[in-house]
């Protein structure tokens, strides 16, 4: 499998060294053994797409313990192959063109191409020339190693196993990828229903054996109830019609009980399918809720939703598919070729016979028509990204009167996805034409040889003699033998996507939730808010530090200020102080205990935290105060609002407390989200208070209120605030200016202004917009 | 928290209709007497009888009226009978939520349904723009409709409306 989801230490990545961003051909494999010394162990593989001379071409190069080798069958000179000594590189480089992009290296001052490459590749190569660079500064082996092994497995495109493109960057080799496992751990979600999913088989054969009897009684219709009715007495003729009520009747009952049979079967069906696919759904996003914030950043949102809301369905269609469809179809085939076989060997053969011929050219054309139908999708969602973009973002395109202009890219688009669809038609019934003539050639044989035998009452390759009511059935059996075969045909469609849907789903199921070590360590006094970083530092991706040797430390209850320029590592200060990242060196202190050792809930249930940018709900202003699994009373959620400066607004909407807000808040004011998201805040009297730039998406009135609101409700409790607008930090005790990831000032607002450094240069530079600290 | 506002549970609140059918004058427990204010629901939809605020008019320093609030009844059901229905009377004269006992036609007219119903109030005809938005569905099984118009009408119980009504509505839920 490609894809990498837990962290490997530097021992076990050692033995997964070398690392090849895809499949190594024996050519290259012949190349390398010819060059490597005896005791050179080989680290990362980069095998190109892109010749020198800018052709497609096998090329590749390879970074060894001590070595670097490139081979490009451009090049004239030493077979294509240049080896340098790691430690003999001034400089590695790799210089990113339109498409492409050239790795070069500098050796003894001169600049040396060595390998070019297209896109899907330009990731790997900067992993190598990052590992090189940083070899040469002295930096420690295992940790390059460690960061160039992350860097691929997080670009890879093609599985270094067997060579099959991914589907997305670092995405499980379906090919790769144990299908047994991933089945049986499928229907594993069906063991709740078995009982159920038994009576739906049952249930599912009980129907195909009754479907194959209605053609024998037919047979039995033809060949005797109705003929040689002339030569018959009243006797006869009374007996003939009780044997046609009979087989009547019959045909009337089994109608009857298969349809019956099948509205119980439909029902149970629906229930095991409705419980699977609520249960996955339920379990995947309760996995959703609970994975770290780093998962996120690695995954979009919009592809978890995808998972929870797309690939389930897909999976249950699969489970549904296997579970009854398949093993009835297959019960459904062999029950029709047996009495296909039983009626007349020879005429079953021979109606066998077009069947290669349909399964082959279903196949070709499934391959065919894939394109047309992903051009429908594509079409379709192109009229769909429309429809995203114009009709939420209506202000706009009324604002720039561009209504016609977004009419006339719908039309198009819609008259595009037309097209698409009418040339899918064409194309799919041409093949149905096709199948259609293969299967009625079959069938026009069998009417042809069977009527044949009938009318001549010979025998054909010694058979047996055919009757008119056995030729019925047999056409009959046959046609109901395509049913089946067709199935078959689809299915391998459905196995494809549905195993790519299953890897997806699980992908979540087993990511790592949120580290939670102190689970169940709740301090007894509570908690005060003394927070202490000591020597912190933290990246979001390995090498790339956002802060560094960090420390500081707020006291109880005192109301401190972070400042610093954009990405000077603010916000990073907070991630980390809200346990969205465990993963840093250094140590933080809350209350004098490690972070770590506290409870992960617990904890945070004393943190309030107000975004610049409110996160409300789709639910009502009350709901969205009492956002909490607490239950909480009705004169605390008004008292919030009131604390928050919410309260009067609140109060004039028609609908009050009561009233139902849009997705994301839609119905209130910036400011007035931002005051409800405050009175959450307040609603649960948070220990520690964190303010990210609560007040920088408002106007001056606006914000007057929040801060007036911010001001009461920061009293008893260690408030962190992240302002742009330095004059909201006015009343703080303390001022942490940050700045490239390191604590640049620690003092009161007045020191470091009397101080004249970094602190007072940024209110120097907001003065003059007026927004300085007076 | 601060305790700015302030709640009565409604016991030894007493209230008496005030003038033009929807003010009332309140007794506090104090024997504080405040004239001609107006209750206003903190809950309209989730619980009418319950947070009841009561406000009346001031006029700012610019001249503009302004609601101010003086106190919030915390439960209808604590005050006497007297005073629970002079402020019921009150709400029932501010908010405007005639409950539908039967749905008479459903009719769709250009792109709007018609809805005509019968209703404590009597017999009304309004439009519904957009259903899915318009018609909801609480899970105590009332039914609040909002008209073209931004009017809003309550189906206290729609297991207790006619088969008839309720088949009409069934297709709009």
């Amino acid at each position: 499998m490609a894809q990498i989801n837990e962290t490997k230490s530097i021992e076990e990545i050692r033995k997964e060294l070398p690392c090849k961003n895809r499949e190594v051909t024996k050519t290259i494999t012949n190349i390398v053994n010819k060059v490597l010394e005896k005791d050179e162990k080989p680290y990362f593989y980069v095998v190109s797409d892109i010749m020198l001379d800018s052709r497609y071409g096998e090329c590749f190069c390879l970074v060894t313990d001590r070595r670097l080798i490139s081979y490009d069958s451009f090049r004239k000179e030493n077979d294509g192959i240049l080896i340098f000594n790691i430690s003999d590189i001034e400089k590695a480089d790799v210089k990113v063109m339109y498409a492409n992009a050239v790795f070069k290296i500098t050796v003894g001052g001169k600049v040396i191409e060595l390998n070019k490459c297209s896109n899907a590749v330009t990731g790997h190569f900067d992993a190598i020339k990052n590992y090189i660079n940083d070899k040469n500064n002295g930096k420690n082996e295992d940790e390059i190693i460690e960061t160039v092994y992350e860097a691929y497995t997080k670009s890879l495109l093609y599985c270094p196993k067997c060579g099959a493109r991914l589907p997305y960057r670092n995405a499980p080799c379906i090919k790769c990828a144990d299908k047994k496992k991933i089945f049986s751990r499928l229907f594993m979600y069906c063991k709740p229903f078995i009982f159920r999913l038994i009576l739906g088989l049952a249930g599912m054969i009980f129907m195909t054996v009754v479907n194959l009897i209605p053609p024998m009684l037919t047979k039995q219709l033809v060949d005797s109830t109705l003929v040689g009715i002339s030569g018959l007495d009243a006797a006869g003729i009374d007996a003939r019609l009780t044997e046609l009520l009979t087989i009547v009747v019959t045909l009337f009952v089994l109608n009857n009980v298969h349809n019956f049979v099948g509205m119980l079967n439909t029902n149970n069906l629906r229930f095991i399918s409705e419980s699977f696919i609520k249960n996955l759904k339920i379990e995947l996003y309760a996995k959703s809720q609970y994975l770290p914030i780093k998962y996120y950043d690695k995954t979009s949102t919009g592809s978890v939703i995808s998972r929870i809301n797309g690939d389930t369905v897909t999976l249950n269609n699969f489970v549904m598919q296997v579970t009854q469809t398949a093993l009835t179809k297959l019960v459904e085939l062999i029950g029709i070729i047996v009495v296909m076989v039983m009626m007349n060997p020879v005429l079953a053969i021979l109606s066998l016979l077009p069947v290669p011929i349909v399964v082959a050219s279903s196949r070709v054309f499934s391959k065919y028509i894939y394109p047309f139908y992903y051009r429908i999708w594509n079409r379709g969602s192109k009229i769909n990204s429309i429809l995203a973009d114009t009709i939420p973002g209506i202000k706009v395109v009324k604002a720039f009167t561009s209504e016609q202009k977004s009419i006339n890219n719908f039309e198009e688009k819609n008259q595009d996805h037309m097209k698409e669809v009418l040339k899918t038609v064409k194309v799919s019934s041409i093949y149905n034409f096709f199948n259609a003539i293969m299967i009625m050639s079959g069938t026009l044989v069998i009417w042809g040889l069977g009527g044949w035998m009938v009318i001549t009452g010979k025998t054909f390759l010694g058979s047996e003699v055919l009757t008119v009511g056995g030729l019925v059935a047999f056409i009959n059996y046959m046609n109901l033998f395509y049913v089946p075969v067709q199935f078959f045909l689809s299915f391998n469609e459905v196995l494809m996507s549905s195993l790519s849907a299953a890897e997806r789903v699980f992908e979540v199921l087993d990511a790592e939730p949120e580290e939670d070590r102190g689970k169940g360590n709740i301090p007894e006094d509570g908690l005060k808010g003394k927070i202490e970083f000591k020597n912190v530092s933290f990246g979001y991706e390995k090498g790339k530090k956002i802060l560094s040797d960090v420390s500081f430390t707020i006291n109880e209850g005192e109301t401190v200020g972070v400042v610093g320029t954009t990405g000077s590592g603010k916000s990073t200060v907070i991630n980390l102080m809200l346990r969205y990242y465990d993963n840093y060196d250094g140590e933080i202190y809350i209350d004098n205990r490690n972070i770590k050792d506290i409870d992960l809930n617990w904890y945070r249930s004393n943190v309030g935290y107000v975004l610049q940018e409110p996160l409300l709900f789709k639910d009502t202003v009350f709901r969205n105060i009492a956002h909490t699994d607490k239950p909480v009373r009705v004169e605390d959620v008004i008292y919030a609002a009131q604390v928050a400066n919410a309260h009067k607004f609140i109060r004039k909407l028609p609908d009050s407390y009561d009233t139902m807000l849009g997705e994301r808040g839609v119905g209130l004011s910036g400011g007035e989200r931002q005051r409800v998201s405050i009175a959450r805040a307040v609603l649960k009297d948070p220990s520690i208070l964190i303010l990210d730039e609560a007040t920088a998406a408002v106007d001056t009135e606006t914000e007057h209120m929040i801060q007036e609101a911010i001001d009461r409700i920061i009293n008893g409790r260690t408030t962190i605030m992240i302002a742009h607008r330095l004059s909201t930090l006015k009343k703080a005790d303390k001022i942490i200016v940050v700045e490239d990831g390191k604590i640049a000032e620690v003092g009161a607002p007045d020191e470091l202004i009397a101080a004249k450094g970094r602190f007072y240069k940024l209110v120097q530079m907001q003065s003059i917009g007026n927004g300085g600290l007076e | 928290m601060s305790q700015d506002i302030r709640f009565f549970s409604g016991k030894k609140v007493r209230v008496e209709p005030g003038s033009m059918g929807i003010y009332l004058n309140v007794w506090l427990p104090d024997d504080t007497e405040y004239m001609d204010v107006e209750p206003r629901r903190f809950f309209p939809i989730s619980n009418e009888f319950k947070y009841i605020s009561l406000v009346h008019m001031v006029e700012d320093a610019k001249g503009k009226t302004q609601e101010e609030e003086i106190l919030i009844i915390k439960d209808l059901n604590n005050l006497d009978e007297d005073s629970r229905n002079a402020v019921i009377n009150s709400l029932n004269g501010y908010y405007m939520i005639p409950r539908i006992t039967d749905i008479i036609e459903f009719k769709k007219v250009n792109d709007d349904l018609q809805w005509t119903v019968d209703s404590d109030r009597g017999i009304i005809t309004f439009d519904i723009r957009d259903k899915y938005s318009s018609i909801k569905q609480l899970p105590d099984g009332r039914i609040l409709v909002k008209d073209a118009s931004d009017n809003r009408y309550e189906i206290p119980d729609y297991r207790t409306i006619s088969k008839r009504s309720r088949n009409l509505l069934l297709g709009y839920l």
